[in-house]
Formats: C-alpha cells, sequence, structure tokens
C-alpha cells in the first residue's frame, strides 16, 4: 500500500494503518531498533511502541511523502532511550559508542557546556549533510542515524572495514570544523 | 554524555537524508551490475514478478527475489514463478544443510535478516551509479561497434578501418549482452527511447532481434536472468506522461498505457524528489529458446556458498558457453564457508572429472575447502561469487571438431551472469582426457597425449588460486 494511503488510514482513525505499517516498514523499522538495542525482544518492543506512537502523532502530521522517515525517527528515538534507561552494560555501550564518536565532533574550550541552540544545531546539521558527498552522506547517516556497524557500513558501500572507519573519522573531524566555524557549542 | 546531544539531533535532520541512507550502498550495486547490460524485448503481462530496485544485489533462491547489500538482507516473493526443478545433488563432499533444502534457506534467512514483500508501485530508490549507462563504443565478439549518435559502425576490430557494417540507428548508448548487442537511442518523437537489439551473427544487420518503444527519457538499464533461460532485463526512463485518470503516474509501453499495480511494472523513485523511475521487465518474444537448450546444459541449481542457491543460473547464457550437458563443469565457491561443490549428475557423466576439474587436489574429494577458502578471501564478496567453466568450444564457434577445441571460462554468477570472461580455446587431437587446475589462474587439459593450458588469469574476473 502506498504511503498516502496508509496515512490516510492513520486520519480515518482505521486501525488497519497499524496493520499496514507494519506489513510494510515492520521489518526495516525493527532493523534500526535492532541495530541499537541489540536485542530482539526489546527490538519488537520498541517497534510496537512506535506503532502507538505514530497512532497518537498522526495526526496532526500528514507524513505522506516521507513516511519510513518519520518511522524511523520515531523508532531511533524510543529505540535510544531505551538503551539509556537499561542498566544492561551491552545495550548501554551501543548508545555511548556512537555518543562518545560523537563527541568528538564538538568543538574544544571552556565554559561552553549548555549554550547551544536545539534548533541552530539541527539546521547545521542539515548544512553540513548537504554540502557532503552522498555517499559519505549516507555513510555518516548510516552510522549515526540507523546505528550501523563499521562492517555492515563497509560491506554496505564495497568499502574496507579500515576505509569506512578512516572516512567516518575524516567526517566527524569535518563535522567538528563545521560546528566549530558556526559557533555551535555544547 | 555532550555526544548524546549530537546523536539525538542527528535524529531530526532532514527526511531525505533519512531515506536516502536507507536506499544507500550503490557502489556494490555498480560492482555487481558492470556489464549487465542488455534488453531482451517485450515486457511481461502474464507473469506475475515483482521488481524492486534497491541498491544492492538482487538474486533469486527458490523463487524469492532477494535484495541484498553485501549479505542477504530483503526478501520478496516472486510469485507465479516457475522455478526449476529442485534437483538432488550429484556431487561427492559435503553438501550443506540447505543445499538439500532450499526452503529451509530461505526460511532460515528470513530469520536472520527479515522479510520485505516489494509491491507493484512501492517506491524504492535508485542512484544513477547504481545503473548500467552503456556507452558510445563497445567490444562484442572481437568486433567494435561505435555510434556517432546517427548510426552504428561495425568495424572486423578495435582499430581496424574494415567496416562489417553501418547501422542505421541513432544509437545514444550501446550495450554488451552476451549474445546481442543493445542499442538504446531516441524515439523520433524525441519523448521515448528506441531499445533495438541485434544478434551479431547475422552481420547483415538488417533485422533486429526485437525493437520496443518506452515512453521517457533514458535512464539506464540493467539485467537480471532468471527462469526458463530468459534474461529479463529492465529499463529505467523517467516518466513525463504525467497522471492516469486514476492519479497514477502513467507509464506507456508501446503507446499503452501500463497499470503501475500490473506486476510487470514497478515505479521506482525517491519520495524526496519524486523523480519517479520506469522500470519495465521484459523478456525475449523471439527466438527458439527451446531449441538452443538443448546445448545449454540444464543447470538448474548452483551452490555457492551456504548463502546462496541460484536457481538463475540455467539462464545464464549457455548459448554463448556453448558447452553440452555432458561437457560442463560448474564449481560455486562463496563468500565464507568456501567450499566448493560440484553440481549436476552430468558432471560425473562427462569426459572430464569435476574433482580435477577443481584443480585443488584432483585426487582427493572437492570437499577440500580449505585452498577455496584461500580463494574466496581473495576476492571477498565484493565481487560475490564466480564460477569456472571449462568446456568444449563447439557450436559457438562451429569448430568442426568441436570435442577437441576447449575454453575455459571465469564468470561472476551474482546473477546467473552477465559477466563472464573465456580463454582462448586451444586445440588437441583427442577430445579431453584429464583436467588439472595445479596453481595460478592457469588450467591444464589433456587428452591423453598432448597436454595444453589454458589461461584464464581474466582481468577483474579470475580469482588466483593460493
Amino acid at each position: 500500500m502506498e504511503d498516502d494511503r496508509i496515512v490516510d488510514l492513520y486520519l480515518e482513525r482505521n486501525e488497519a494503518a497499524i496493520e499496514e505499517t507494519s506489513k510494510k516498514y515492520g521489518k526495516r523499522l525493527f532493523s534500526i531498533s535492532k541495530n541499537i538495542v541489540r536485542n530482539n525482544e526489546t527490538a519488537e518492543e520498541c517497534e510496537n511502541d512506535t506503532y502507538l506512537r505514530t497512532w497518537g502523532l498522526i495526526p496532526p502530521n500528514e507524513p505522506r511523502t516521507y513516511l519510513f522517515a518519520f518511522l524511523a525517527r520515531i523508532i531511533r528515538n524510543i529505540s535510544l532511550n531505551r538503551c539509556r534507561d537499561d542498566n544492561r552494560l551491552k545495550r548501554r555501550a551501543a548508545v555511548e559508542e556512537l555518543s562518545s564518536e560523537l563527541e568528538e565532533c564538538l568543538p574544544s574550550g571552556e565554559n561552553t557546556e549548555g549554550s547551544f541552540d536545539e534548533k541552530q544545531l539541527r539546521e547545521q546539521l542539515n548544512i553540513f549533510l548537504e554540502g557532503l558527498p552522498k555517499e559519505k552522506r549516507n555513510m555518516f547517516m548510516r552510522r549515526y542515524f540507523y546505528g550501523d556497524s563499521i562492517e555492515t557500513i563497509a560491506r554496505r558501500f564495497g568499502v574496507m572495514k579500515g576505509t569506512a572507519r578512516v572516512t567516518l573519522f575524516r567526517l566527524r573531524e569535518k563535522l567538528r570544523e563545521h560546528l566549530e566555524k558556526e559557533g555551535i557549542r555544547i | 554524555m555532550k555526544g548524546d546531544i549530537l546523536l539525538n539531533a542527528i535524529g531530526e535532520v532532514d527526511e531525505k537524508y533519512i531515506i536516502s541512507a536507507d536506499r544507500s550502498g550503490s557502489r556494490l550495486l555498480r560492482t555487481v551490475l558492470t556489464g549487465a547490460a542488455a534488453c531482451l524485448c517485450a515486457f511481461v503481462v502474464a507473469q506475475a514478478f515483482v521488481f524492486a530496485v534497491d541498491s544492492g544485489r538482487i538474486c533469486m533462491i527458490d523463487g524469492h527475489l532477494w535484495f541484498i547489500y553485501g549479505e542477504l538482507q530483503h526478501k520478496g516473493l516472486c510469485e507465479n514463478t516457475e522455478m526449476p526443478p529442485y534437483r538432488e545433488p550429484a556431487a561427492a563432499g559435503s553438501p550443506s544443510e540447505y543445499y538439500d533444502d532450499p526452503k529451509a534457506l530461505g526460511a532460515s534467512l528470513t530469520d536472520k535478516y527479515g522479510e520485505y514483500t516489494p509491491s507493484a508501485g512501492d517506491l524504492v530508490s535508485y542512484t544513477d551509479d547504481a545503473l548500467e549507462k552503456g556507452s558510445t563504443e563497445l567490444v562484442h565478439n572481437g568486433r567494435y561497434y561505435v555510434t556517432d549518435g546517427k548510426k552504428v559502425t561495425v568495424y572486423e576490430e578495435k582499430g581496424s578501418a574494415a567496416v562489417i557494417a553501418e547501422i542505421d540507428f541513432p544509437a545514444i548508448r550501446m550495450f554488451n549482452e552476451n549474445r546481442l548487442v543493445i542499442f538504446v537511442g531516441m524515439s523520433d518523437d524525441g519523448e521515448g527511447v528506441i531499445v533495438r537489439a541485434y544478434d551479431p551473427s547475422d552481420i547483415s544487420f538488417k533485422k533486429p532481434w526485437y525493437e520496443y518503444y518506452i515512453s521517457g527519457s533514458f535512464e539506464g538499464m540493467f539485467g537480471i536472468n532468471n527462469e526458463n533461460m530468459t534474461s529479463r532485463y529492465i529499463v529505467l526512463t523517467s516518466t513525463p506522461q504525467g497522471k492516469t485518470d486514476e492519479g497514477k503516474t502513467r507509464l506507456q509501453i508501446n503507446g499503452k498505457d501500463i497499470n503501475r499495480d500490473d506486476e510487470s511494472a514497478v515505479i521506482l523513485g525517491e519520495p524526496s524528489t519524486m523523480s519517479y523511475i520506469s522500470a519495465i521487465t521484459i523478456k525475449p518474444i523471439t527466438g527458439d529458446y527451446s531449441d538452443r537448450r538443448k546445448f545449454y546444459g540444464d543447470i538448474e541449481t548452483v551452490f555457492v556458498d551456504d548463502h546462496y542457491i541460484m536457481p538463475e543460473v540455467r539462464s545464464f547464457d549457455k548459448e554463448r558457453l556453448t558447452v553440452r550437458q555432458s561437457e560442463l563443469y560448474v564449481f560455486g565457491h562463496g563468500i565464507s564457508s568456501g567450499a566448493g561443490y560440484p553440481l549436476g549428475e552430468n558432471c560425473y557423466k562427462g569426459k572430464l572429472s569435476l574433482g580435477d576439474w577443481l584443480g585443488i587436489d584432483p585426487q582427493t574429494s572437492p570437499s577440500d575447502s580449505a585452498k577455496v577458502t584461500d580463494i574466496v578471501s581473495a576476492k571477498s564478496c565484493a565481487s560475490g561469487a564466480f564460477v569456472r567453466i571449462i568446456g568444449t568450444d563447439s557450436e559457438y564457434r562451429r569448430n568442426s571438431a568441436p570435442d577437441t577445441s576447449v575454453v575455459a571460462m571465469t564468470a561472476d554468477l551474482l546473477y546467473g551472469d552477465v559477466r563472464y570472461r573465456e580463454s582462448e580455446p586451444i586445440s588437441l587431437e583427442n577430445a579431453v582426457t584429464d583436467v588439472t587446475w595445479s596453481s595460478g589462474a592457469d588450467i591444464t587439459v589433456t587428452d591423453g597425449k598432448q597436454k595444453k593450458t589454458l589461461h584464464t588469469d581474466f582481468d577483474g574476473l579470475s580469482v588466483s588460486l593460493g
């Protein structure tokens, strides 16, 4: 079923919307969550939570042309939060790994804690991504949005693991320079 | 952690980047698709065959269409696709459990990677570089084709001034299909593309093998082989035809509206850009394939690693290989397990011993996988699975004594194959009695009296034995 129609079902408050969403995107959503929570049962729970959250968000939202991205964001957030709330080291480790890598992107400096604007940060990330070659941008997103491992990224893009690692490192460097230049402080 | 703030913010970036990354992985497909271009006419209406193109490999397993990103990831059912009957492995060695039960393989992979069933009309992304764009010059079977956008000139060979034929067709791109040469040109009305294919064995080039009109601007094309030894190819065009009365994107073939719900056609495009692309599956409608089939052998399943069972290998361009069934030897090896297995009962009925052919150790079982693993690791998964074939060079070249002329081939099997290289044929006094593949890329054959070497270090396709 087309996204447009699925969104219509949500707007009509037709529960088939969830079924259709699950049918069309369930596995991919599960996969996003699994990358983050690294556990089948938890990923399933996150997937179900995503449907519930989506049910509550449409309406007022009408993501007719970007339903998957809409869902992906939701499940990513839910999964990240589950990891952060979870005391089991293995799960938290996944998020901490990504988080610590991204910390390298933050400009250094004293007394900078807290002085940032979320909206501004988001805008600058968009500008940064827009300026990247498509393949590099996708690699960056696969790693930091989808939570893919280096190995998975290497396989997906047909490069050596070392190449993927170095590319991501350089992208982080570039992001740090960009944020620094734009005066983003966290 | 402060990195968390950034991690969260990345979750809020523009949707188009999320979608684009979801579809990413183009380099792999580009690798796989290189050379996989061609077109064999008439789109498929009767057969429910759903294509979705994602940035990964595509192959078929036991009637299922798989999309692969380096490893199997999504699966879509290809209903109503007549699959070749499963054949019991005739080989010795240690076939995997999956070889015994392809369905178990499917189930196992579904468990592991999840299932995705594409529907006609699904929006899926593609990337420009995932498509075979074709070229304005190509070499096919030694001959050199070049187009100036108005006509195609065929030379005896590259660099030669000897013109074999001039084809009055305004080709903008040419493709090198194993058996056919394919030209793509703009239609007279400028609103569509003409896809025309010739069988180069008819050097008059007067009658195309087929010609097809597809509306829209040419974007690219690629091929996938499948059942019934018919290659199936997809031509991608943009669709300037607007909307149908039902508000659906209009897709036409030969002036006729094709309902995008028709399972023979899938509209591809990226929602973020709404750049819709028409994808049409087409297959040959002319030519007597049943006749040709007798030359082809009957390889229906090739076991390639624990991951793949690829029925489409039977659509390997066997006409080009033209080895007869009793003389065809196939060996597949894969990515991780490395074990190779001979396939098909005729491997044992032929004149050559498959174990010998493998050349790992002709005296031992082909299940000796150690060296195969070395081969695999040398090539890794980016290029996927390979098959090496040796057979008599018979029908295609119409040798008078085909059994004594031998050619070795290496082919990329990811699609059942469009890519392959073959060695120069060598001639022996008598039929081949033994083959060894001792080291390096060369294969030694003997007829019991003479011993000759086939050089198989084909560019980009060979995998040297360690």
